[in-house]
């Protein structure tokens, strides 16, 4: 379903450190192609919704953001026919249970916590394409 | 002649006729005395005049008179033939101003008379309703109407005052919509302040989490002696900080009531066994689980509180003695020495380095810890977080223990109803 070493993944990060960080092992990952960063919950709709944009294979996203969070966001692409079957990650530091309950509801395929060294960051490409084989 | 026989013919009928009104007195002054008659109702140009009559029996009507509740005797059409002075009173009025009257004119509603005495007929003979004191005021009533026949031709009605009834009723209601508030304001504190922890731990943890993925980052091979442990001292803080953090928000986590169920204690301790087999193993530990009761309470929060004191009775053994960590009911028939009321108490006893008395206040308190962070791990959150479980389940934990002899926790749940 999903062809390999040609991913194009959008992120929606607004921290410019963890941004810089999960940029960088994306794109050392050899399975993605196109990677694009966004700063929050509304530049992700916006950049999903213009048909001048590719629609991306995987979503990525941050939860607490500016302007909209990554749940109100997931919720929206939810809504939205042409979007809602792109598959979503949601990763943060540290997992609010209310958000996890949101999250499993919305049929987000995983809630990674944001790690605590690069090493571990380096690890967050191959899991996702594990969660999406699997 | 004739005229004298016609003397004789009248009075004869004299005689007749005062016979006649004589029997008539008898059966009069029968009926009073046998207590049928209360009073003698005469129409006098259209309007009904009571003669009150004092009835043989003088207690009876002594009861009636003084008792404390409104009575009366009506006729069938609702005209007071009698009315006590506690009635007379409620109304504003006097005994001699009240009988004579209709009860319609002391009721609220004067048309309820009516449904009074209709529903009388179906053996309804209980009503609450409004009488209309001479002030205006309404005053709340109970009535209980008893029909007198065949004894005595009426009603008699029992009147009973609810003011005060009403007003305890209403403050009832009054108290109990503040407490409703109340819980209604507890609760929206207690989601506030959940909301308010997760969002101070999510911003206190994000910068915590760079400064030990950027720290990991530094390449300490460059960096003289000192420098180098500089910065793993500075990381093992922020590591520290990251924990207290985390447990911060485990302990404001056990805060909340959670759902209740019956669980089984013993299974549970068995599954907190099977979780720290290794260092069970490790201390050799022996751990004994005696028979326990079935608790009604919430089972990850139970899990947590034998989990806490579990490992805390192995990570405090003494070195040169094999921990052993007894797991019992205590009596049932004791009764709860804080509440008194009956409780279920479980023990949970160990042989390791113990306490000494003037510490035992503090164990409970969050991070609160008896021993260097070298010594022992932990940040001293887990007998807080099991203080908080146990009056999650309104009961209470306490501590006994003994320097190199041991220390036993007592947990008092209130027993099943």
């Amino acid at each position: 379903m999903i062809k390999k070493s040609q991913l194009n993944i959008i992120i929606a990060e607004d921290d410019i450190d963890d941004a810089d960080v999960i940029l960088d092992v994306f794109n050392r990952n050899s399975n993605f192609e196109n990677i694009t960063i966004v700063s929050n919950g509304e530049e992700l709709l916006h950049y999903l919704n213009d048909p001048a944009n590719v629609t991306p294979d995987i979503i990525l996203t941050d939860i607490n953001m500016p302007i909209m969070n990554g749940i109100e966001a997931i919720q929206k692409i939810a809504e939205t026919n042409s979007l809602k079957n792109i598959p979503c990650f949601v990763y943060s530091t540290g997992l609010n249970p209310i958000y996890k309950q949101k999250c499993d509801l919305l049929g987000v395929k995983a809630c990674l916590i944001k790690p605590y060294s690069i090493s571990e960051f380096e690890e967050i490409p191959n899991d996702i394409i594990k969660i999406l084989q699997s | 002649m004739e005229d004298k026989n016609k003397n004789i013919e009248s009075l004869h009928a004299e005689i007749a006729s005062l016979r006649e009104e004589l029997q008539e007195s008898n059966g009069m002054i029968n009926a009073i005395r046998n207590g049928d008659i209360d009073a003698l109702v005469l129409n006098k140009n259209g309007a009904s005049e009571i003669y009150s009559l004092q009835t043989a029996d003088y207690t009876f009507r002594l009861l009636i008179e003084k008792i404390s509740q409104g009575a009366l005797s009506i006729s069938r059409d609702g005209l007071i033939l009698f009315c006590n002075e506690h009635f007379a009173l409620l109304v504003g009025s006097s005994c001699e101003k009240v009988t004579g009257n209709y009860l319609s004119e002391f009721l609220s509603q004067p048309d309820h008379f009516i449904q009074i005495i209709e529903s009388l007929k179906y053996g309804v003979n209980a009503h609450e309703t409004f009488f209309k004191a001479a002030s205006g005021q309404k005053i709340p009533v109970q009535i209980t109407l008893t029909d007198l026949e065949p004894g005595a031709h009426g009603i008699g009605i029992i009147v009973i005052d609810l003011t005060e009834k009403k007003k305890h009723e209403n403050a009832l209601i009054y108290h109990q919509k503040i407490l409703e508030n109340k819980v209604q304001e507890l609760n929206s504190i207690n989601k506030n302040l959940e909301e308010f922890i997760h969002v101070i731990s999510h911003d206190l943890k994000e910068p915590l989490r760079k400064i030990l993925m950027y720290s990991d980052r530094i390449n300490d091979e460059n960096l003289q002696e000192s420098d180098a442990k500089a910065i793993v001292t500075m990381k093992s803080s922020a590591a520290r900080l990251n924990s207290l953090v985390d447990d911060l928000v485990s302990y404001s986590s056990h805060t909340m009531k959670e759902e209740f169920s019956k669980v089984n204690v013993v299974e549970i301790i068995s599954e907190v066994i099977t979780d720290y087999e290794l260092i069970i193993n490790d201390k050799k530990a022996v751990i004994q689980v005696g028979e326990l009761p079935e608790l009604y309470a919430s089972k990850g929060q139970i899990r947590q509180l034998f989990s806490n004191l579990i490992s805390n009775a192995i990570k405090y053994s003494r070195e040169d003695t094999t921990p052993i960590i007894k797991i019992t009911e205590v009596d049932r028939s004791e009764s709860d020495p804080k509440n008194n009321i009956p409780s279920v108490k479980i023990e949970i006893k160990d042989n390791g380095i113990g306490m000494e008395k003037n510490h035992l206040t503090k164990i409970f308190t969050i991070f609160q810890r008896l021993h260097a962070k070298n010594q022992y791990s932990g940040n001293g959150i887990g007998l807080a977080i099991c203080k908080k479980i146990m009056e999650n389940h309104s009961g209470y934990i306490t501590v006994d223990s003994l320097p190199n002899q041991g220390t036993t926790f007592n947990l008092y749940f209130p027993a099943a109803q």
